[in-house]
């Protein structure tokens, strides 16, 4: 069974979620978590928790900053198959820039986050993949490229599609217009034979299915990502206030309670707990800086997939292929 | 005079020694009509009670099993020591039956009342120096009890606490009367050097903050022999049928094993220096922890507090069980749909 290092210093709320993620975990699978950081508070958080010992070890640090770098060296020395941050994604790409190996030739390690979609044919994951969505607005045409093909990669090991069908993101459908780069990047995949490449999608036609991958640049993913949690968000909210106003409604809401929840656990960031950070030699899976124990926990299970589907040797092949 | 045998280890049976689910009645009913085969021991439990009867003095130590199992499985319990290769000296069983026929409905469940005369009870011919070794878990109320036996044994609990204690844990009259009745005929000698709870429901670890440094608290049974290894109870030889035990018969890796050491050396159950020479005699991987040390003085239980605090546990514990109501779901409180919702 694998092992997944857990950076428990990285989040906005101290160590307390990581630790219950990892309590979990340890209690209700066989991957074995080790929690990376100050003994002490990881000690007293875990005091309060139920975890099973014999799937959880403690590496305790000297000092906080260093948690994620410490993380990373115990993926790196190999004690742990892959590991799981909830650092900022700057602080994120720049210490495992500096730590791992990225794949050869590759510009930009784009993080990959999932959206919910409307039924896909071929394909019973309720979601799609979108890749970059790390925030950085620049990309090259050889980036969008190769996230495509890492994508098709990723997604083909984890959603169990044999070849997924991978959309460009632009602000029209035709090929020929949008941003230049996006103009150049679908020239590029459309000639490309190891791809399902379906062409230029808009916005709108993500949540219909459009396509298994959406490839954009990091700008573009971080906003698609957050607006799906604000709208999620919003809908919950009303949900919440027809609860309050009406006793019809809150009849209509408790016929409903299995859709609505449903519903909750497409949307909310804490059910897919995640985001792989792609292109390097090792498996990173990067949770939001305000993410609870249930979003890590979720996050630890997909490093665990990630490391089990040997996710980092499809992705490094499929861009040796297309050399 | 006859001396006795050395020292008594008290056990408790189900989710201590044997393998058991029992949350619903249902489970209940399919367990009582197990055959002795089908019953499975927890891991390395079997060589652990094995290591403790021999003792590493050469005694013969006593076993002493003390269940709320049901008197009728009592040929189906002993046939399962006896496939298990452990030798038992006494069985105590619950007499359900006729607890039913008297209408006693609570008794039916309740373990301090029945546990805890029946501990005092067999104490009362046992020779005075007889040393004690307790095993429970956390499923039911095993830390008090056997925390409450050591302090009535010690003379620590006047009457009229014993009463207060005696009436939130709604014992009968007449188990009332046993208590008393065993502790009349009983020395003032606390017996218990180490009670080790078995945390089968996964009970966080402060539910039993405040038990003291003789409750020490144990995920495994490799675990409770590295806590009376320290204790100089069981020798470190003994750990070799344990953990032989623990992976051949249970897929244990030496990872898991590994692991569990680190956590008794954080939690200070064996000294940081015995327990790395220990991993290193086993071969296994154990790296150095920061060590939080545990209490060293036993302060006095408010006892009536603790078993309510332990009812309330439980009820939380079936509550989470069930699924959530949508208001909990909406407003992530607790509730049921029943409520108002306002």
């Amino acid at each position: 069974m694998p092992t997944i290092a857990i950076d428990a210093h990285s989040g906005e709320t101290g160590p307390t979620p990581a630790v219950r993620a990892a309590a979990l975990i340890s209690n209700t699978t066989s991957i074995d978590v080790l929690v990376v950081g100050q003994a002490n508070p990881i000690e007293a958080a875990l005091g309060r928790c139920s975890y099973n010992p014999e799937r959880l070890r403690i590496r305790g640090i000297e000092n906080v900053a260093d948690s994620l770098e410490e993380t990373v060296n115990r993926v790196v020395s190999g004690e742990a198959d892959a590991m799981v941050t909830a650092s900022e994604s700057t602080q994120t790409h720049r210490i495992c820039g500096r730590l791992l190996r990225r794949v050869e030739g590759l510009g930009h390690s784009p993080m990959a986050a999932v959206v919910p979609t409307a039924p896909r044919p071929g394909n019973r994951d309720p979601f799609a993949l979108i890749l970059d969505v790390g925030g950085e607005p620049d990309c090259t045409v050889d980036d969008l490229v190769a996230w495509a093909r890492m994508g098709t990669a990723y997604a083909s090991r984890i959603s169990k599609v044999e070849a997924p069908t991978v959309g460009l993101l632009s602000t029209s459908s035709e090929s020929n217009e949008g941003p230049s780069d996006v103009v150049a990047a679908n020239k590029v995949l459309s000639a490309d034979p190891h791809l399902r490449f379906v062409g230029n999608i808009q916005g709108v036609d993500i949540p219909q299915g459009a396509a298994d991958v959406v490839v954009c640049d990091g700008f573009s993913g971080h906003l698609i990502v957050g607006l799906l949690g604000g709208i999620g968000d919003a809908l919950m909210e009303a949900a919440r206030g027809a609860w309050t106003q009406r006793p019809t409604w809150r009849l209509g809401l408790r016929l409903l309670g299995g859709a609505v929840m449903h519903f909750k656990e497409l949307t909310e960031h804490e059910s897919y707990g995640g985001a792989p950070l792609l292109g390097y030699d090792r498996i990173v899976i990067c949770a939001l800086p305000l993410s609870g124990s249930e979003a890590l926990a979720n996050a630890i299970k997909l490093a665990a997939k990630a490391h089990r589907e040997d996710v980092v040797a499809a992705v490094t092949q499929s861009l040796d292929v297309a050399r | 005079m006859n001396p006795g045998p050395a020292r008594i280890f008290r056990w408790d049976l189900d989710k201590t020694y044997l393998d058991t689910k029992f949350d619903t009645a249902r489970e209940l009913i399919r367990i009582a009509m197990e055959k002795p085969e089908d019953k499975h021991t927890l891991p390395g439990a079997a060589a652990l009670m094995c290591a403790l009867k021999s003792g590493p003095d050469g005694h013969r130590h006593r076993i002493e099993v003390l269940s709320g199992s049901p008197k009728q499985m009592r040929r189906v319990l002993i046939a399962k020591f006896r496939l298990d290769g452990v030798e038992v000296d006494g069985l105590t069983l619950k007499d359900n039956l006729k607890n039913l026929i008297r209408g006693r409905f609570r008794a039916l469940r309740d373990q301090i009342g029945y546990k805890l005369p029946a501990l005092l009870e067999s104490r009362v011919d046992v020779p005075e120096d007889t040393r004690e070794v307790c095993f429970g878990d956390d499923s039911e109320t095993d830390a008090i009890i056997y925390r409450l036996y050591a302090d009535l044994c010690g003379g620590r609990i006047d009457d009229d606490t014993l009463v207060s204690i005696c009436n939130a844990a709604a014992l009968y009259p007449d188990q009332m009367d046993r208590v008393r009745s065993a502790l009349h005929d009983l020395p003032t000698v606390d017996p218990v050097d180490r009670i080790l709870i078995h945390l089968d429901a996964r009970s966080p670890l402060t539910r039993f903050d405040g038990f003291g440094p003789r409750v020490a608290v144990t995920f495994n049974a490799f675990q409770s022999a590295l806590v009376l290894i320290g204790d100089g109870i069981l020798g470190e030889e003994t750990m070799d049928s344990i953990v032989h035990s623990m992976v051949e018969q249970h897929d244990y890796t030496p990872r898991r094993l590994a692991s569990s050491v680190e956590d008794v050396i954080r939690r200070d159950l064996l000294p940081q220096d015995q327990a790395m020479d220990l991993a290193a005699r086993l071969k296994l991987q154990v790296e150095p922890q920061r060590v939080t040390l545990r209490p060293t003085v036993e302060a006095l239980i408010d006892y009536p507090k603790r078993i309510e605090d332990t009812r309330r546990w439980h009820r939380e514990r079936a509550r989470q069980r069930q699924r959530p109501s949508m208001r909990a779901f909406l407003f992530g409180t607790s509730g049921t749909d029943d409520d108002s919702g306002r």
